[in-house]
């Protein structure tokens, strides 16, 4: 079992169908004149659902996002959250969704708690509920250390998490985070994976979260939408977009990486020269490609890998990851 | 519990009454530099004037009372800080909130636009109250230098103040249409110039004022003129307000209907002050004069027409069909529709709203008419007429304009139509004039010419000339076929409200046919809501 299958374990299955989703998008389109933004998507997250919405810049997924948090509206096609319409009933949907934009500034001379204190206030809440709502996040969140610093000179690591705190501020049931792991480093991006885990599982909420940074979407959500020019091009559970999808190569063939120590050029080369190889992709310092043999040849594929001087330092079977499918279902179209 | 603490909790409770954006703004103003810089200006400009004028005066010998001349410079250093320097302030807090995504974030809290509004209103009063706090120590010892008569310190104070509040909302107006980069500049600069020239005006009114003594509080004028002043300052903050709040609204919601009301309540004033000051003036005197005093009334109902002509373009150039959102707010009742339609957003229900009221103005001027004897009256009733045909003309054209350039191109929006039929109408202003100017051998005689020159028209109208019938008959014409022009929207407009009618979209067809959604997709998740299906429209 690969090391990603087993982090997904830790997060519950997606419920059966039967459970009303939170989130639904109904054949939702968005146009900026001739610009098809977001162009006939469809689809479904549950609670306690983590849906990665993946797809290249451009995709559309910020608009689609801006839609749901109320802060657009669609050309055609309707949205609904927790059953309210984003178009008719932007109110009440705005009480239970909780949006964090791509970007938001700071505002100057104003600190953590005061920060929190103002988003509660304009969320409505009064005196003792506006106390417990502010710990509650300071809590959450951890920020209770930096109570009192300026937002201003919060690392991005701490602004993010301060998002995402003011996200929650009123306990929303459904959350909408468009790249919030953008400019994180390694250790904050875990911290807050961590965080948004705790959310679906414990708190039952609905998450969906946007990304390019697919290695990350795959350790945390159990289902994804991929899209790319405003059209979704698979969406569902992780396991059913990982059965759905087209085979990148041909029927029959398996799945490969090579690592190298260095000169990943030399090998790509030899690769290419390969009768039995196709699909090779090439990233720093390893190649993943199909190949269409049994383990026999796979081992005569190693030595003559080995014998053609390159030097070689890990050669295994790979399991399908999510950004195979990505890969295998984009198109790399850009409008 | 200790003494503190009690005024703490105390200080939480009442600010939970607080609009929150004044609470957080009082915060950051309270560390913030700008604000103390200012503030300690203020107080190091008062001592120095202060000291100054403390030193002239050992060493002047006669008794004579200089409050008179010390005053302006009080005033100016306040004029400076609440007519300058807040409501710019007030014009840049707005901006930044955009500048940095974080009036998104507003946006989706439970706060109203109008409450966005509010806030940085009141949070810019907060500082013109300190500041006005600060100052006033040194005003009273401008009083104590006497010379200067006290109602008429306190009454320039007090509309100073006034004049203050209604700059710094419209700052903040103005600040909502700076979406754009370039357009913040442009307008952080048009609006500074702006308010240094208002700063200018108050300072050399009020010195003048206090200088002169020159308010007489015996004078029954003052009175009618601060009551005329004071209705137009209330119905200029509520509409401020209302341009405001429509331009922070989506455009998806009602944008419309508080521009329309707040316009309409300007236009109604105006009449209403026009007929008192009418009937005062005709029939004040002992017996009813006869002359009629047309050049105020021409004069008044001029700048009217601009006004009203704005409010026309602005409403007649909307698009058609009214949003699900507002659809959904639509009044139960259809005689209550039928009444909200000329105020409901769509271009066919502001050709409603002007056509609406400007047939009501003719009517009183016609009333006005039969009520009088002099040669002026019908030059009077044609001036209206005139005036209301041209709100018309423009207001129609600009709509079926901008009907056609929406169906040419999705890329047309209201704004740039406003835009477009503004330039339009400068433009046709223009031609008959250059024409003139490029003959060089001055008018030529057929005036009818020159009637896409409403001022020359207008004129000619008034003044009762040979001409005057043909241009009153042309005017009728045009502004009849330009009704006619827009009648089917204007119907449609109508039925879509008052018979819940959906007209066709009037922009063309490019989305695909989507199937309606089923119940069972509106049900949603909340459990408890599954059993009252979404209201739908038509209910
Ligand atoms: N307000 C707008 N006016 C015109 N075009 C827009 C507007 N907002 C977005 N677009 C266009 O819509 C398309 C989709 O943009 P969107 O921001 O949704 O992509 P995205 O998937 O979020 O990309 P990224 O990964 O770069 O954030 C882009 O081509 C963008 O240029
Ligand atoms: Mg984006």
């Amino acid at each position: 079992m690969t090391e990603e299958t087993t982090t997904t374990a830790t997060l519950d299955p997606p419920p059966p169908p039967e459970v009303a989703p939170t989130i639904e998008l109904h054949h939702l389109h968005r146009f900026f004149g001739n610009l098809k933004a977001v162009n006939d998507v469809s689809f479904r997250v549950h609670p306690g659902e983590v849906m990665g919405f993946i797809g290249p810049n451009g995709a559309g997924k910020t608009t689609t996002m801006r839609i749901l948090a109320t802060l657009d509206v669609p050309t055609a096609g309707d949205a609904f959250v927790g059953g309210y319409s984003v178009v008719d009933k932007p109110d009440d949907v705005r009480r239970i969704l909780g949006f964090m934009p791509d970007s938001f500034g700071k505002y100057q001379n104003v600190n953590v708690i005061e920060y929190l204190d103002f988003f509660a206030r304009a969320y409505g809440f009064r005196g003792a509920a506006r106390r417990d709502a502010i710990e509650r996040v300071l809590e959450f969140t951890e920020l209770g250390k930096l109570a009192e610093k300026p937002i201003d000179t919060l690392s991005k690591g701490m602004s993010q998490r301060l998002g995402l705190g003011r996200t929650l501020i009123h306990d929303p049931q459904v959350l909408v985070l468009d790249e919030p792991a953008a400019g994180l480093d390694p250790r904050a991006r875990v911290e807050l994976r961590e965080l948004i885990q705790l959310l679906a599982t414990e708190l039952n909420k609905t998450v969906l979260i946007s990304s390019h940074i697919l290695t990350e979407l795959s350790e945390i959500c159990n289902s994804a939408a991929i899209i790319e020019a405003g059209q979704i091009l698979a969406s569902g559970s992780r396991d059913a977009i990982m059965k759905g999808h087209r085979r990148i190569g041909p029927e029959g063939t398996t799945a490969l990486e090579v690592r190298v120590a260095e000169n990943v050029e030399k090998l790509q080369r030899w690769l290419l020269e390969q009768p039995r190889i196709s699909a090779v992709r090439i990233a720093e310092r390893h190649a993943r490609f199909e190949f269409a043999g049994n383990e026999a040849d796979q081992a005569q594929l190693l030595k003559s890998m080995i014998e053609a001087g390159i030097d070689v330092i890990a050669f295994h079977g790979r399991a399908e990851s999510l950004e195979d499918v990505f890969m295998a279902v984009t198109k790399g179209i850009t409008q | 519990m200790s003494e503190s603490d009690f005024i703490n909790r105390w200080a939480e409770q009442a600010s939970d009454r607080l609009n929150p954006i004044l609470v957080k703004e009082t915060r950051q103003a309270l560390k913030s530099k700008q604000f103390l810089a200012t503030f300690a200006i203020m107080l190091l400009g008062g001592w120095l004037i202060s000291a100054f004028v403390l030193m002239s005066m050992i060493g002047a010998n006669d008794e004579s009372p200089i409050g008179k001349n010390v005053f302006p410079w009080y005033f100016t250093l306040l004029s400076f800080t609440v007519m300058l320097v807040v409501p710019f302030g007030a014009f840049r807090s707005l901006l930044a909130e955009r500048d940095l995504n974080t009036y998104e974030l507003l946006n989706i809290t439970t706060l109203s636009p109008q409450q966005i509004v509010w806030g940085k209103w009141l949070s810019a009063q907060v500082q013109t109250f300190i500041y006005f706090s600060a100052i006033s120590p040194f005003v009273a010892f401008t009083y104590l230098l006497r010379g200067v008569d006290f109602p008429t310190l306190i009454f320039v104070l007090l509309a100073l103040m006034f004049a203050s509040m209604l700059v710094a909302l419209m700052s903040l107006t103005f600040s909502t249409f700076a979406r754009q980069r370039q357009a913040q500049v442009v307008l952080s600069l048009v609006l500074l110039g702006q308010l240094v020239w208002i700063m200018g005006a108050s300072i050399t009114t009020g010195t003048l004022l206090v200088s002169r003594n020159s308010i007489d509080f015996s004078d029954p004028a003052v009175y009618w003129g601060g009551l005329v002043i004071g209705t137009y300052y209330v119905a200029l903050f509520v509409l401020c307000l209302q341009i405001a709040r429509a331009q922070l609204t989506f455009e998806s919601d009602n944008r419309s209907t508080g521009i329309r009301l707040s316009g309409s309540a300007i236009f109604w004033l105006t009449i209403g002050w026009l007929s008192i000051g009418f009937h005062q003036g005709y029939f004040g005197g002992t017996s009813p004069s006869t002359n009629l005093a047309t050049e105020p009334i021409y004069s008044t109902l001029s700048v009217l027409a601009v006004f009203w002509g704005a409010v026309c373009v602005f409403a007649a150039t909307e698009t058609e069909t009214l949003s699900r959102r507002v659809r959904g707010q639509l009044p139960k009742n259809p005689l209550v529709r039928l009444i909200a339609v000329p105020f409901l957003p769509g271009g066919g229900r502001g050709m409603l709203l002007a056509v609406g009221h400007l047939a009501a103005l003719i009517g009183l001027a016609f009333l006005v008419q039969r009520s009088l004897h002099g040669p002026d009256r019908v030059h009077a009733m044609n001036f209206t007429s005139a005036v209301s045909c041209y709100i018309i003309i423009y207001a129609g054209l600009a709509a079926v304009m901008g009907r056609w350039l929406r169906s040419a191109t999705p890329l047309f929006r209201p704004a740039q139509t406003r835009a477009f039929a503004i330039v339009m109408f400068a433009v046709m202003w223009m031609v008959p004039n250059i024409f003139t100017i490029l003959r060089g051998s001055g008018r030529t005689t057929n005036e009818l010419l020159y009637l896409t020159d409403p001022v020359h028209s207008l004129v000619r109208v008034s003044g009762g000339g040979p001409w005057a019938g043909k241009i009153m008959m042309a005017l009728s014409i045009a502004a009849s076929l330009v009704v006619l022009l827009n009648l089917r929207t204007m119907l449609r407009g109508l039925a879509e409200v008052v018979l819940l009618r959906e007209p066709p979209p009037d922009v063309p067809e490019v989305i695909p046919d989507i199937e309606p959604v089923s119940s069972d997709m509106r049900r949603g998740v909340m459990l408890d809501s599954a059993v009252a299906p979404e209201p739908s429209t038509t209910s």
